[in-house]
């Protein structure tokens, strides 16, 4: 490469990072950073914090009553939740551009036909595994796909509403790591939905189901044998995205122990049971051989625990700084990315 | 199958409120919310009562003078009101009657349902006014619009509903369906424009609310010889007239007991269909976390019906957000009423 266009992609490099970095660096672990910082109480001229924690350097107690968790309502000493704290990088400036980015390239591979040069039939242990599982009614085909699309459902949701809305923020009285966990649960959801689809794109492959097009069973109109429905079986969309919500729920429990004792496992175990029952279900009802879903399982548990893991407790771990240049790992919509500032 | 779904899926809500056991107070680290100061003059020591009195919230007279003179008129919840309203006593409804505009918006997997309310009275109250309700999901996208009376124990509404469909076609007259009728590309994608009157009636009895309610609806658009998925009832009808019954029971509890949990039975009928009685049953779920954001859920499935359509045909919402908005007087509003 030329120097003069190696300096240009640098630059270009250089001027993505700075917007990037100087976001990042500025809230990343930062207490009292604007965004962060206390309102002043007109009253006190303190803030809440401080008209709370006297004197400095001792532990704070967890208000009691906590006005945010227990509403104003005394209540007797100990018995009161520990509020959260995050414990990883905060969601950054850049990784806003990178949601949205995978955002649409997972709404754009939904809407864009898979390629023309489809590829059909099973592979390995498939045929074996469809005797196995598939239902031979049609009925109770669609009743698995019901099925699974309910599961999903609940799975794609649970760590928005259930554990980000109701545990941390509402339960934990923790409105910071909520967000936190919403923000990165949503980036890695839809960096997961981005490699789904765009491999669902480029693969074109056949679901189990499409000699029955041909061969007459189902109609040629039928939603399953029209349009592009019928070329995107690698991999499981379903397998994909609850498993990596499975994933989230484990990391986030584990991790933040939101709901404490045997609660924690329970939601982790529990998870990941209906993650399995979604993606079995894709095969009872013939919507995918089994190496659909089992690649879809490992992708949506890599992205899952990837992503949040990449938020590091220490943002200078995966960045190299020398003299006159700063180098990171970055995640993107196809897994991790080395970004540099020269 | 799916009780096994709905079983997990209970036992998971309710896992927050099984786990409040004690938690040591040992050093906890500081709370990173901005935490609403109390005032100076809150609470004092004789107005906290002994352990295992009455769960309700206090409210001095102080705290009553002190109450917020200048509430959050942003869309979203500000800081200070971190979204758990403190006390749960301060609504839309303690300000007096005035001209306003409200909000709630709908949110699922995947499904969005903005509601714009114009009116007079106490939003989400005690109002009469019109309601404007874009939807979308992913069979097709509508709009809904009419007016509306809302009173603490009755809630009367009666518009049009117009659907336009990407995911139905019209369908030719039958006595039953298959999923695969309504899945299936034949003529034009279908059209659906529906007049509605609907009555909700939830009344205290014991420990929750009976609720009840009863519409009717004509479907105006179809030609002879056509049916129609309707995707707000699920119900496959003809042109004219489809009515549904609903009758359940839901208990509350939480600390206000704002939050409810129960079940409740759809009754449907398309008189023109013979055979045409659809009935499902199944639990619905409320947790209210502020004045502003409720999570729901519905789950109530198909257990009767002429029509083999699956989870197509039922009141399936699963687990959604409410989030709410007014707009609220300015001025002081008034206080809440102490607790006793």
């Amino acid at each position: 490469m030329p120097a003069s266009s190696t300096s240009r992609a640098l630059a270009t490099a250089a001027v993505v990072l700075t917007l990037g970095l100087s976001a990042g660096t500025a809230s990343a672990d930062a207490p009292g950073t604007a965004a962060d910082a206390p309102l002043i109480d007109p009253a006190t001229q303190q803030t809440p914090i401080q008209t709370q924690i006297k004197p400095p350097n001792t532990p704070p107690p967890v208000p009691s009553p906590s006005p945010v968790v227990l509403g104003g309502e005394p209540t007797q000493p100990g018995t009161t939740v520990e509020p959260l704290t995050w414990k990883r990088a905060r969601f950054q400036k850049w990784e806003y551009y990178l949601t949205i980015g995978a955002g649409l390239a997972t709404v754009g591979s939904a809407i864009a036909s898979p390629l023309p040069k489809h590829r059909s039939g099973p592979i390995l242990f498939d045929e074996a595994a469809r005797k196995t599982f598939r239902q031979t009614s049609l009925q109770k085909r669609y009743t698995f796909r019901d099925a699974s699309d309910v599961t999903l459902s609940l799975l794609a949701t649970w760590p928005f509403f259930v554990d980000a809305l109701v545990t941390a923020w509402w339960y934990r009285g923790s409105r910071d790591t909520a967000e936190q966990m919403a923000l990165v649960d949503l980036e890695t959801i839809a960096i997961s939905g981005a490699i789904q689809g765009v491999t669902n794109v480029f693969v074109s492959r056949e679901r189990p189901y499409g000699d029955s097009c041909r061969d007459g069973a189902l109609p040629t109109e039928a939603f399953d044998c029209a349009g592009s429905r019928h070329w995107r079986s690698f991999f499981s969309g379903h397998a994909a995205f609850s498993f990596t919500s499975a994933a989230l729920i484990c990391f986030h429990h584990m991790e933040q122990k939101l709901l404490g004792g045997p609660w924690d496992a329970l939601s982790c175990g529990g998870a990941y049971g209906v993650a399995a029952a979604t993606a079995t279900f894709r095969m009872v009802g013939d919507m995918h051989y089994a190496s659909d879903v089992i690649i879809g399982a490992l992708v949506g548990s890599a992205v899952g625990y990837g992503v949040p893991l990449l938020h590091s407790k220490h943002p200078e771990v995966g960045e190299v700084k020398g003299e006159g240049f700063r180098m990171r790992i970055v995640p993107n919509g196809l897994g991790a990315g080395v970004a540099g500032l020269f | 199958m799916r009780a096994v779904g709905l079983v997990v899926a209970l036992v998971f809500l309710a896992a927050p409120a099984l786990a409040q056991e004690p938690v040591p107070a040992g050093p906890p680290e500081p709370p990173e919310a901005p935490v609403p100061a109390p005032p100076p003059e809150a609470t004092p020591p004789e107005a906290i009562p002994p352990a295992g009195a009455d769960a309700r919230p206090v409210v001095t007279l102080q705290q009553q003078r002190n109450f917020d003179p200048t509430p959050p008129l942003s869309l979203f919840p500000t800081p200070d009101d971190a979204l758990m309203d403190p006390r749960m006593a301060r609504s839309w409804g303690y300000a007096p009657a005035r001209w306003f505009v409200a909000t709630a918006l709908d949110l699922g997997f995947i499904y969005g349902r903005p509601r714009v309310s114009l009116g007079y009275g106490k939003p989400f109250t005690k109002w009469v006014g019109i309601d404007v309700n874009p939807m979308f999901n992913g069979g097709g996208v509508g709009v809904y619009g009419g007016a509306r009376v809302e009173l603490p124990l009755v809630d009367v509404r009666a518009g049009t509903r117009y659907w336009w469909l990407f995911g139905n076609w019209y369908l030719p007259i039958q006595d039953q369906y298959s999923r695969l009728d309504i899945e299936r590309e034949r003529g034009d994608k279908a059209r659906v424009l529906t007049h509605e009157a609907e009555v909700d009636f939830s009344i205290p009895v014991g420990p929750g609310n009976f609720l009840a309610r009863g519409s009717i609806s004509y479907i105006s658009n179809l030609e002879r010889g056509q049916a129609v998925f309707e995707p707000t009832l699920r119900v496959i009808a003809r042109e004219g007239i489809i009515w549904r019954g609903r009758g359940g029971y839901a208990v509350r509890f939480g600390k206000y007991h704002q939050h409810s949990i129960g079940v409740v039975a759809d009754v449907l009928d398309v008189p023109k269909r013979e055979d045409s009685r659809t009935v499902r049953v199944g639990p619905i779920i409320r947790f209210v976390l502020s004045r502003r954001v409720d999570l729901r859920g519905s789950f109530v499935v198909t257990v009767l019906s002429p029509d083999k359509i699956g989870l197509v045909g039922g009141d399936f919402t699963e687990l959604g957000v409410r989030y709410r908005w007014a707009s609220e007087p300015a001025g002081k509003p008034e206080p809440p009423p102490p607790a006793d």
